[in-house]
């Protein structure tokens, strides 16, 4: 036996078919409108999950290329203050007199401009420490982590001693050495620009972060004295020097005293290889320097990765997406065309009595 | 043969013409009904009319013609099988209806696909998820820029736009969690209507039905009120008969609860709802109770033997329960547990003595009464449902009576006939009418009544007796000699009448859009308590209604606030990270300083137990110790509960604020580690920000009992913040897309059945207008039948034997 179809089973059957298709086509709406392939965690959750996963890095991405580009100026303005450091060097080593000075050369043709030279050096080196002073932003440039305060000072009674966060850079004392160690050696200031930031019980993987600490008294060409008990850092030994040679005779350039005639030609001696320590550490910022910029590469090409990977993610294949709007609207105009024509006819229509 | 009546056939023609009326007045009903819903077409019933019985004398060519037709009655079109089959269905949608709904509303809370706006960064997506971001971001602009207020500003800025971001969500879920306890509360008051309804429809179709109308449109009615019913319940529908007496019996419907948990041990799944004329109704609450209070004599059930008041049974004084039927108390004193009169107390059923004191409600000013209608209504916990006694439309409590077995009992036990009434120890009551019936029998040798034991020479008893004259007994086993004496007997004839009794639904009894509703309100996922996943429901650890989310909610931030808190206080180090005193000087305990990382060594804890520097449960009190030796504290809570103080207790997504302190100004610790001889850090050490922008990485371990104390102990999820709210609302969106596929399913299938049924039960207007033809060709045929008996008939009477 055939079953029976009836007026009011055709409707309900009908009036849910037309639903469902007015449900698929007010879908297939909202995908080609919104053009994402999932409007709720309900579609898809798995998929919106890994999307809120790769998004999340896409803003972490944008942290860490912020603070990069931030490290990068600061290192660059560092490196044109290590440019200016190291041009101030060359001034003293390629002063003429300093030359002859360093000849030896009694009663040379120079002799009387060795008090000017002095003057000359002790105002060089008050510019050096006024460099290295320098600030990027509110933060002072060589502070190492210290940046809210001035890093180099002049101390000691004579007010000639150059001090470093406090502590005299040419200490002999060994707590004050310590102090400097902890400062050069230890202290860091790191930063996240994606090496993979990780933190085990509390504590920061160094191979994770970027230290960013530029602590001035490393470039300096270092810090305390040698066997000699002189100035390992350049701006106390060309202050020295500077402080000696004012302190020459004004008309036959005579040291004041043997020892200070000794000391200063010691002094010269090893200004050249301080000025090749400072010359290193100029080289080490710059290759640091490079390291952020090509990390800035690495970190603009993860940010296109990421938005190619969320793009696959969420965005619709537009022409997938019309054409199943289109079908879905095609189904539903179907639909009412059918629905017309269902209810419009019985053998009531037909009847005559 | 037998003859017809002259006009005999007019009759037939006639009784044609009126089944063909009908007819065509039934189909007309069934046409104007096309549209009414849940009409179920109607057929008129007829049969083919017969007069006369057989006669006596019948002859063997006799032709019996029948005299007609007679429209027997209409009945309606439908299959039961069917309406079985989507009530079924219907309790399926409706649960996952109702259940889909309530999570498309959460949803629409805490799903953030799409929202916060998209941008090529994608920094604005999602809004949770994106000031969580936020946070991060901030804190690493900080690590970058420490000391300067602004950029402190930023994160204090990031962190209070994501605490008021929490304190929405969670203010919204209450909010709909209150929406969803009304609509609730509205649903119960609509099955209760559905229930009275249709106990009412009952009464009608009964009464009908007792005077041999059907009652179609009632009975329609009554299906949609059921169909509807079978929405919020799954319900077991019975038709059964009732005896009304004098031999008639009439339609009863019986709606039972339908079996829905799935603990078989669990029978009140199967309580009645409707039962004919008697309906329940669903209570959500319950008679508040006057709790025993020492002294309150009002609170105590029963009294001991010493005359003191208990509520321990066992305790209680026992006495043989009395008998207070007049007729026979004075022989049998006592009750037995069956309700029979009983002369040994040792034989009576014992009940405690009763404190006529006891109250055991307490009204809505809190006195106690012993009257449960002045009782205070109390809401039953954890939306727990009752099923009340079944009343009829006057409210009187259905009683079922069950008829025992007759039986014979001794002539004390008759009294005086009248019948008894006896209320049975466990509630139920009896009602025993008496009968006594006398016959005259051959007297017995059975020592009865104070006749002797007769016995022949042999010593062998005689089967009957011999009542002499002068009253002796002569013993004979001849019954033609016995002497006759007139035997009673009594029987007496139970009624076990117990009355309906209220029920109290299990957590699992109920199965529909109510049940999905209430697991809505009431489920709590992980965070079920053990003593409800073994009590209540074994499975509602993976059930997960508002409340599960609220907490999963509060749990994140609870542990956002927590680890910024624990992460941004605490005492000073040096370079070495040992602690130091206000004049830089390390901390020594044991001999060693004390490492903030590495935390206190075995020697330095019992050190400190040694030293009495203990906390309340007997740990180490390292904090004290610190404290005590001039240790420098830094730092805060930067998360409240409260953004007028700093207090940190119980903090949850409602009340998750930035600490008082910190609103007032910086209060991030940068770092606690000092360089040598300094009792402050580096102005721009970042060491503890990035230590606090790392709990961003941080997968945190989220237990349950962090928020419910007799929760499960293991772990709910292991993640980062950004994992943990993601994972709530994957958790929610697989429940959403499970439910919704559930429910898809569910609703084509009962779309399909509601289709057969309508194939079955609807009017068809092709049928209709069949139908309309037959009836006016078969009125149109009776009215030619009329026309050919007419002409006949004149030709009989006005032109046969006529000349003309």
């Amino acid at each position: 036996m055939i079953a029976r179809t009836t007026t009011l089973s055709s409707m309900k059957t009908y009036r849910y078919n037309l639903q469902r298709s007015g449900y698929y086509m007010n879908r297939s709406m909202n995908t080609v409108q919104t053009g994402r392939i999932f409007n709720s965690f309900a579609d898809d959750p798995a998929t919106a999950a890994l999307s809120f996963q790769k998004r999340r890095a896409l803003l972490r991405n944008s942290a860490q290329r912020s603070l990069n580009t931030s490290i990068q100026y600061k290192y660059q303005q560092a490196w044109k203050a290590m440019d200016q450091i190291e041009s101030n060097l060359d001034t003293v080593s390629g002063n003429a007199t300093f030359k002859e000075l360093l000849l030896k050369a009694e009663n040379g043709p120079t002799a009387s401009a060795r008090t000017a030279l002095g003057k000359s050096m002790t105002a060089l080196a008050e510019n050096m420490v006024q460099t290295m002073n320098g600030r990027y932003g509110e933060n002072f440039l060589f502070a190492g982590a210290d940046g809210l305060n001035v890093p180099f000072t002049w101390g000691g009674t004579d007010g000639r001693d150059l001090c470093y966060r406090g502590v005299p850079v040419s200490t002999t004392d060994p707590d004050e050495l310590a102090k400097l160690d902890y400062f050069s050696k230890e202290e860091v200031k790191n930063a996240d620009i994606g090496l993979g930031f990780d933190i085990n019980g509390g504590k920061i993987e160094s191979s994770s972060v970027f230290n960013q600490a530029l602590q001035g008294v490393d470039f300096l060409g270092g810090y305390g004295v040698d066997e000699d008990g002189d100035p390992k850092n350049v701006i106390a030994m060309i202050d020295r020097m500077g402080t000696i040679l004012k302190g020459c005779t004004s008309d036959d350039g005579k040291f004041a005293s043997d020892a200070e005639e000794a000391e200063f030609f010691r002094l010269a001696e090893k200004f050249e290889g301080a000025s090749a320590r400072v010359k290193d550490k100029y080289i080490e910022l710059d290759t640091k320097s490079g390291f952020l910029s090509s990390n800035a590469t690495i970190l603009e090409a993860n940010q296109y990765n990421l938005q190619e990977q969320i793009s696959g993610l969420e965005d619709v294949d537009e022409a997938l997406a019309i054409s199943d709007f289109i079908f879905a609207k095609y189904t539903y105009d179907t639909a009412l065309k059918v629905g017309n024509s269902v209810l419009s006819q019985s053998l009531m229509d037909y009847m005559k009595l | 043969m037998s003859k017809i009546g002259t006009f005999g056939s007019f009759t037939q023609a006639r009784l044609a013409i009126y089944a063909a009326q009908l007819g065509l007045s039934v189909t007309g009903n069934n046409i104007s009904n096309v549209n009414t819903l849940g009409y179920t077409r109607q057929r008129l019933d007829q049969e083919s009319f017969r007069t006369g019985g057989a006669d006596r004398y019948q002859s063997s060519f006799d032709v019996r013609v029948g005299n007609g037709v007679l429209p027997t009655g209409v009945s309606q079109l439908r299959d039961p099988y069917l309406d079985i089959r989507f009530r079924n269905d219907n309790s399926n949608v409706g649960a996952m209806d109702a259940k889909l709904t309530g999570l498309d509303r959460i949803a629409a809370i805490l799903d953030e696909v799409g929202k916060g706006g998209d941008v090529p960064e994608g920094e604005e997506f999602g809004i949770i998820a994106y000031h969580l971001g936020n946070l991060f971001k901030a804190l690493s602009g900080l690590s970058d820029n420490t000391g300067q207020q602004d950029y402190d500003v930023q994160v204090r800025s990031a962190a209070d736009t994501l605490c008021q971001v929490l304190r929405s969500y969670a203010s919204n879920l209450s909010e709909m969690y209150d929406d969803t306890v009304k609509a609730y509360n509205q649903n119960i008051t609509q099955i209760n209507n559905l229930l009275s309804n249709i106990r009412d429809l009952n009464t009608a179709i009964r009464k009908s039905d007792i005077h041999g109308d059907k009652a179609l449109e009632l009975r329609d009615q009554r299906n949609n009120l059921i169909d509807e019913l079978s929405k919020y319940m799954k319900i077991d529908v019975t038709y059964t008969t009732e005896d009304i007496g004098a031999g008639k019996t009439v339609e009863k419907l019986i709606i039972s609860l339908g079996n829905a948990n799935p603990d078989s041990s669990v029978h009140t799944d199967e309580s009645i709802l409707v039962d004919g004329r008697y309906c329940a109704q669903l209570m959500t609450a319950t008679p508040k109770l006057n709790e025993e209070k020492p002294g309150d004599k009002t609170t105590f059930q029963y009294m001991t033997e010493t005359g003191d008041l208990t509520n321990n049974l066992e305790q209680a004084q026992m006495l043989p329960k009395e008998n207070t039927d007049e007729a026979t108390k004075a022989d049998f004193p006592y009750i037995d547990a069956q309700g029979n009169p009983v002369k040994d107390p040792d034989d009576a059923y014992k009940v405690p003595v009763p404190n006529p004191d006891y109250k055991p409600y307490l009204d809505k000013n809190g006195n106690p009464t012993a009257d449960i209608d002045e009782a205070e209504m109390i809401d039953i916990p954890n939306f727990g449902l009752r099923l009340s006694e079944l009343r009829d439309e006057y409210d009187r409590v259905l009683e079922s009576v069950v008829k025992m077995e007759e039986r014979e009992i001794s002539k004390d036990l008759f009294g005086n006939g009248e019948p008894t009434t006896v209320l049975l120890p466990d509630g139920t009551s009896k009602y025993t009418t008496y009968r006594a019936t006398q016959q005259r029998l051959l007297m017995k040798n059975d020592g009865l009544n104070g006749k002797p034991i007769m016995k022949d020479p042999d010593g062998n008893p005689f089967k009957y007796l011999i009542k002499n004259a002068d009253g002796s007994y002569t013993g004979t086993n001849n019954w033609k000699e016995a002497s006759r004496e007139v035997v009673t007997t009594y029987y007496a004839q139970d009624y076990i009448t117990t009355p309906s009794t209220p029920v109290d639904l299990d957590d699992n009894d109920l199965y529909g859009a109510l049940q999905s509703q209430r697991e809505l309100l009431t489920e709590n996922g992980e965070f079920s308590t053990l003593d409800s996943i073994k009590n209540l429901d074994e499975s509602a650890a993976s059930k997960r209604g508002i409340p599960y989310f609220q907490k999963m909610l509060d749990l994140l931030a609870e542990k956002i606030a927590t680890s910024f808190n624990e992460n941004n206080q605490g005492y000073l180090t040096n370079k070495d990270g040992n602690y130091i005193d206000k004049d830089a000087k390390e901390i020594q305990l044991a001999g060693a300083g004390i490492n903030r990382e590495r935390g206190l060594t075995e020697a330095q804890k019992q050190a400190l137990i040694a030293d009495g520097c203990v906390d309340a449960d007997g740990n180490p009190d390292l904090d004290r110790f610190l404290e005590a030796k001039d240790g420098i504290f830094t730092g805060g809570n930067l998360f409240s509960n409260n953004g007028d103080t700093d207090d940190a207790t119980g903090i949850n997504a409602s009340n998750i604020t930035i600490s008082a302190s910190w609103s007032r100004g910086p209060l991030i610790v940068n770092s606690f580690l000092c360089p040598n001889g300094d009792t402050k850090p580096a102005s721009t050490d970042s060491s503890n920000i990035l230590v606090l922008q790392g709990l961003g990485e941080q997968k945190m371990v989220y237990y349950p009992q962090t928020l419910v104390g007799d929760a499960q102990s293991e772990p709910l999820f292991t993640g980062t913040f950004e994992d943990m709210w993601t994972n709530i609302n994957t958790i929610l969106g697989n429940d959403q897309m499970i439910t919704s596929t559930l429910l898809d399913n569910y609703y084509e299938k009962t779309v399909e059945l509601d289709s057969s049924r309508a194939s079955v039960s609807s009017v068809d207007f092709n049928d209709e207008a069949m139908n309309l033809m037959q009836y006016a060709k078969s009125y149109n045929a009776a009215c030619r039948l009329m026309t050919t008996l007419d002409s006949v008939l004149d030709k009989l009477i006005n032109g046969t034997g006529l000349t003309t």
